[in-house]
């Protein structure tokens, strides 16, 4: 498979399908499901930013539960205390808070430590700004900050009122397919492919001239500024903000997306937190073993099919395959 | 002839173990200096500390009279030379093709850091130059083989159209044949030699084969135990009683 020749048509189509998908959804179901379909959506942005890093640039961050909280935080607490601000601004200031924590970490850890070493680093920096969370008294302390309204959006002519009936969940699909794309386009293209260069064989990458301390923080810094982005959206959707999101445990929740979608895949995640959303749904009323009913299902898959769902897909289809078509003789 | 490369008094210590002593070393541009010597010389670590991957202990590199003795690899990548490993590194995962895109591409983004981030595939001049590199280095029928299952001979053949991507000065090949059979390090010199005539390029070369040194070298340096012994003409070297004595001597059975 090359990576030098993209396909648009084949990422577009798919977009569609889940954009269309997510819009069915308001049409059939209660207000319960549709709120949960809209974290299942910013939870796709929050699984992709996770794996542009992790799959592509190889580092392997905790730092992505912080993220995610300083974006709902910076969004929280605007919304509740700076309402003139338009909310467009109000999302650029947490992706901006986001990438800057990005920006302090990578500079603090990415180049002196790799791999685990600089996910234990994450996740202490994780823990700081937990900590830090809790015991400021503008962002609420240990309660969070409560009464995040959904916003109004003024383009000049017309006022989108994103709290009426479920704008704002039109809101969230239309912003996550964007994002998606965003991160799609950063996978692609020829940044991407050296961020895979940098992965695949860092030595080999350097003597081709590429910085790859620069290319690594400026990976990890999209991932958390897209990450704070996923979070701002969050905030007026759940209408509370809580230090849990800060938690490092919920840094698990993207590489168990991740995981259970396939890292080698740009939709991986997504089909992941899809995945999670419905099982999620299913065990709800099992109260109490439904987490642990979760935790199993999740274990055995990502031991049973190390590839993920779509790595698991893509060996049935080649097995489909083989037969039928066979293979160009290549060199030995 | 001016100085493109220019390397005096290095040494360097791996804690207690002295690699390199003293090695004074330059090469003009337009010429191939091969380095020899026996294996645990040094010619390895010479070449990390001249191309930027360890610092030298001690001592002062420059290139095109520049001193680039604190600078990163990547950046004396950036003007203007292009290296090889012992071991061949190439990206495993990617088809042949694609190794020579990315590297091709890595030279455009060092031009132009900003342009074409909107293109998704890689342009269509790109796509071209790395499809006749991949035909001149041999490698057309390797197009879509992932490096992973590519012979040793053949990744560093790839490894070669990588750096030649870069469109360097000069190319450092650390034993370009080793592990190769006497025909495939015969064909292995005849490319290089071509390549180098083609390209217009500098040389820099460590090696152990003694034929090839010969075939390749407009000068010879030898290391021995991270010395420089002599240094001189390929006839000058020959004649020399001491590479006689610790190296040609020992090794005449070999090449
Ligand atoms: N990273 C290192 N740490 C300690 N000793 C090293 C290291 N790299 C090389 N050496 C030692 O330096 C000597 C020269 O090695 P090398 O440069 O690889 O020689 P050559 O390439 O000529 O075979 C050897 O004795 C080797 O053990
Ligand atoms: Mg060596």
């Amino acid at each position: 498979m090359t990576i030098a020749r993209v396909r648009p048509a084949i990422f577009f189509s798919l977009l569609a399908l889940l954009v269309a998908g997510a819009l069915i959804v308001p049409h059939v179901a209660n207000r319960g499901v549709v709120f949960l379909s809209g974290v299942v959506a910013i939870n796709v942005v929050f699984g992709i930013a996770f794996n542009l890093a992790f799959a592509k640039a190889g580092i392997l961050s905790f730092g992505n539960a912080m993220f995610f909280a300083v974006g709902a935080y910076c969004a929280g607490y605007l919304i509740t205390q700076q309402n003139h601000l338009p909310f467009v601004v109000i999302l650029l200031a947490a992706a901006g808070c986001g990438g800057l924590l990005a920006l302090v970490t990578g500079l603090l850890a990415l180049r002196r430590a790799s791999g685990v070493y600089f996910a234990v680093i994450t996740l202490a920096v994780g823990a700081l700004v937990h900590v830090l969370i809790m015991k400021l008294n503008f962002l609420g302390r240990n309660d969070g900050l409560v009464g995040v309204n959904r916003p109004i959006i003024d383009l000049g002519l017309v006022e989108l009122d994103l709290a009426r009936g479920d704008a704002y969940y039109y809101f969230i699909i239309a912003s996550c397919a964007l994002l998606v794309t965003l991160m799609w386009v950063l996978w692609s293209n020829r940044f991407g492919r050296s961020l895979q260069g940098v992965k695949s064989d860092p030595m080999r990458a350097s003597f081709l001239g590429i910085d790859i301390d620069r290319k690594r923080l400026i990976a990890l810094v999209l991932s958390g500024s897209i990450t704070a982005l996923a979070g701002a959206i969050y905030a007026p959707w759940a209408q509370i903000v809580t230090p849990e999101l800060a938690h490092w445990s919920f840094s698990t929740m993207p590489l168990l997306f991740t995981l259970l979608g396939g890292s080698a895949f740009f939709l991986g995640p997504a089909v992941g937190a899809i995945l999670f959303g419905l099982l999620d749904y299913a065990t709800r009323s099992l109260i109490g073993i439904s987490d642990l009913l979760v935790g199993g299902l999740l274990l055995a898959v990502v031991l049973s099919v190390p590839g993920g769902v779509l790595g698991l897909l893509g060996s049935l289809l080649a097995r489909v395959r083989a037969p039928s078509s066979p293979r160009r003789e290549g060199r030995a | 002839m001016s100085t493109l490369l220019d390397a005096r008094g290095i040494f360097k210590d791996y804690g207690r173990i002295k690699v390199l002593k003293n090695v004074d070393l330059d090469l003009g541009e337009g010429e191939r200096h091969v380095v020899i010597g026996p294996n645990g010389a040094g010619k390895t670590t010479l070449f990390k500390v001249l191309s930027g991957e360890t610092r030298p202990s001690a001592g002062t590199i420059s290139l095109n009279g520049r001193d680039v003795t604190h600078e990163a690899g990547f950046m004396r990548t950036r003007s203007g030379v292009g290296r090889s490993f012992q071991v061949a590194r190439v990206f495993l995962e990617m088809t042949a093709l694609d190794n020579i895109i990315v590297a091709v591409e890595a030279r455009e983004a060092t031009r132009r850091p900003w342009a074409g981030l909107l293109r998704l595939s890689a342009a269509r001049t790109v796509a071209d130059e790395a499809e006749s590199l991949l035909a001149a280095l041999g490698l057309a029928a390797a197009r879509e083989t992932p490096a992973e299952t590519l012979s040793h001979g053949d990744r560093k053949r790839l490894e070669l159209a990588m750096n030649l991507a870069l469109r360097p000065k000069l190319l450092m090949l650390d034993e370009p044949t080793a592990g190769m059979s006497p025909t495939d390090r015969q064909a292995a010199v005849n490319l290089i030699d071509k390549v180098v005539r083609e390209n217009g390029l500098s040389l820099l070369l460590t090696e152990h084969d003694m034929g090839v040194v010969f075939q390749l070298g407009t000068r010879i340096s030898v290391l021995h135990y991270g010395e420089v012994v002599v240094s001189g003409l390929p006839a000058e070297v020959r004649a020399n009683p001491l590479v006689r004595e610790i190296y040609l001597g020992r090794n005449a059975g070999h090449a």
